[in-house]
């Protein structure tokens, strides 16, 4: 029994304090091992699989991902997502900063703004897209009655030409006001010592604007970049709610062409592949944005 | 010039609040028209006969009572489930001292990068394999142990909490847990409730998930009673902005007593 007298002594006793940390860990980790790490080991072994969750799983190597880069219906995709990101972040986040340097005057009541246009933020985006779908509906919507009264043509909303621009407005809609929220905390975060030595040296509002307020603002604009655009890259429910991807696929974004490949036509190695691939494209975002987190620390 | 500049910022806060609330009264305009007046032109905010019509319609349509029924049990469970599991997991994370804690914590962390979409395939095939496909179970289990950033946020709050309050409570000979419940959580009501909104209303508007993982009526939530009476292509827009007006109703409650804690979501998001 020479032997035992070895390991005790590194060996800590359990006490109550490391089986109640344990026991209180437990139903977040083992979830997170069941719905996270198990599943993403899965996803990427099913794309090296051909199932239609009937017949037995056939091995194809990198036959899907092969398929998935000659086919132009994923390439399309990709490219309406990146339209799409383009058109709503752009003009998401011009609105937002805008809005928030306005409401980021000292004057009384301004922050009593912050309630109404936070409020599309939390709403139902099935519900989002059905009352856009109807105030943008092209003969008897409330836009195009407006737009009409003020003079200018009106606009036959998500047709072919501007599917993209529609669909972006009413995400634009949704989260403005989120995002002026963040640029509100970013501008409360500069101290007005900035600009009370940029007043004495005779800057202008809008030389201060450039010089001290755009780059001070700069990790509050990256954190919103970055998780506006990893958000936007997953939209579906206002898709879903407007065009279902249409007209014909012209605003299939990617989200919809997984969907559509794994749960309406079943092919479940292949929509597989398409999300190993987004996987790693949001995963490269979100490093950048860790690492730009990290520096601005 | 002070002044013009204090009259531009009150027009932009005023222009930025019509434009987010205008959806929101179009909708309930809407919904309480009689059928015949939904086209009219020139379009009316308020129409000569209100009337509660449309709502009676969509509920006949549809069991509607059904959905809303279904979206607050998951709802009530979920939030039940990520209040208790985010919050033992969080005080573990901050207070309790064992091997392996902080690398464990970091593993949990790590999840907070995939994407639901990455698991959406193999959960699914797994509730199948488990017979769970079109149960309550099959939309609660995914979401009711607490996600990765929810035990985040608590934990950042838990580590702000003093320790001499905690020391106190163990000399008077309290143990772990009587700690936990007798000092933290009364300490941790406002970040709470900032969970609490989050959690309902990311569970409540839930839907893809849903979708895929439900085929019957009797299970149905209601975004996707909702999308189902939206994809009918109907032009009854007064029967269609009701059933939204349904769906949204709870949301927008919780929203005019508690919007402080939204605003507090935000500012913890951005601070992430």
């Amino acid at each position: 029994m020479v032997k035992d007298s070895g390991w005790p002594v590194k060996r800590r006793k359990w006490n109550a304090e490391m089986w109640v940390g344990y026991g209180f860990i437990f139903p977040t980790m083992a979830a997170f091992l069941v719905f996270s790490l198990i599943p993403t080991i899965g996803v990427i072994i099913l794309s090296f699989f051909d199932w239609n969750m009937i017949n037995t799983p056939v091995f194809l190597g990198f036959e899907n991902y092969i398929e998935m880069f000659s086919r132009s219906e994923f390439w399309h995709s990709l490219w309406v997502t990146v339209q799409y990101v383009l058109y709503s972040q752009v003009t998401k986040i011009i609105l937002a900063l805008s809005i928030a340097l306005a409401l980021n005057q000292k004057l009384p009541g301004m922050k009593l703004f912050r309630i109404p246009i936070i409020m599309p933020w939390i709403v139902m985006p099935i519900a989002v897209g059905i009352v856009w779908k109807w105030i943008l509906s092209p003969s008897t919507g409330l836009l195009n009655y407006y737009i009409q009264q003020v003079g200018l043509p009106t606009v036959t909303w998500f047709s072919p030409g501007n599917v993209l621009q529609s669909i972006a407005l009413v995400d634009v809609w949704q989260y403005f006001g989120f995002t002026t929220v963040l640029f509100l905390i970013g501008l409360q975060g500069i101290s007005p010592m900035y600009y009370e030595a940029a007043s004495i040296d005779g800057a202008n509002k809008w030389r201060s604007f450039w010089h001290i307020t755009l780059p001070l603002l700069r990790p509050t604009f990256l954190f919103v970049l970055v998780t506006a655009v990893i958000g936007s890259f997953q939209v579906f429910d206002i898709v879903y709610a407007t065009t279902q991807g249409g007209p014909g696929a012209l605003s299939k974004v990617y989200y919809y062409l997984i969907y559509e490949k794994g749960f309406q036509q079943l092919q479940m190695g292949y929509a597989s592949a398409l999300s190993v691939f987004l996987f790693v494209v949001l995963m490269i975002m979100t490093m950048i944005q860790l690492r730009v987190f990290r520096d601005n620390q | 010039m002070r002044t013009a500049g204090n009259m531009i910022a009150y027009l932009v806060g005023i222009m930025a609040s019509i434009f987010a609330i205008f959806p929101f009264l179009w909708m309930v305009s809407t919904s309480l028209k009689p059928q015949n007046e939904i086209f009219k032109f020139p379009p009316e905010w308020i129409s000569s006969e209100v009337t509660l019509q449309s709502f009676l319609r969509v509920w006949q349509s549809m069991p509607f009572d059904r959905y809303a029924f279904n979206t607050f049990i998951v709802t009530a469970v979920i939030l039940a489930g990520t209040l208790v599991f985010a919050s033992i997991a969080a005080y573990s994370f901050a207070r309790l001292r064992y091997p392996g804690r902080d690398k464990l914590f970091v593993v949990l962390l790590a999840s907070m990068m995939i994407p639901k979409i990455v698991t959406m395939i193999p959960v699914y095939i797994m509730m199948r394999e488990l017979g769970l496909i079109d149960t309550y179970a099959a939309i609660i289990l995914p979401l009711v142990f607490a996600e990765a950033y929810e035990v985040f946020l608590l934990r950042q709050f838990f580590a702000t909490i003093p320790g001499e309050m905690e020391e106190s409570a163990k000399i008077d000979g309290a143990g772990i847990i009587r700690t936990f419940l007798t000092i933290i959580v009364p300490m941790s009501k406002p970040i709470l409730a900032t969970l609490t909104v989050l959690t309902v209303v990311k569970s409540w508007n839930n839907f893809l998930w849903p979708l895929i993982v439900t085929s019957s009526e009797s299970k149905y939530l209601l975004s996707i009673g909702l999308a189902n009476l939206n994809g009918q292509n109907t032009s009854d827009w007064a029967g269609i902005m009701a059933a939204s007006f349904i769906a949204l109703l709870p949301i927008l409650a919780i929203f005019a007593v508690a919007q402080k804690y939204f605003v507090e979501s935000i500012q913890l998001t951005g601070l992430k």
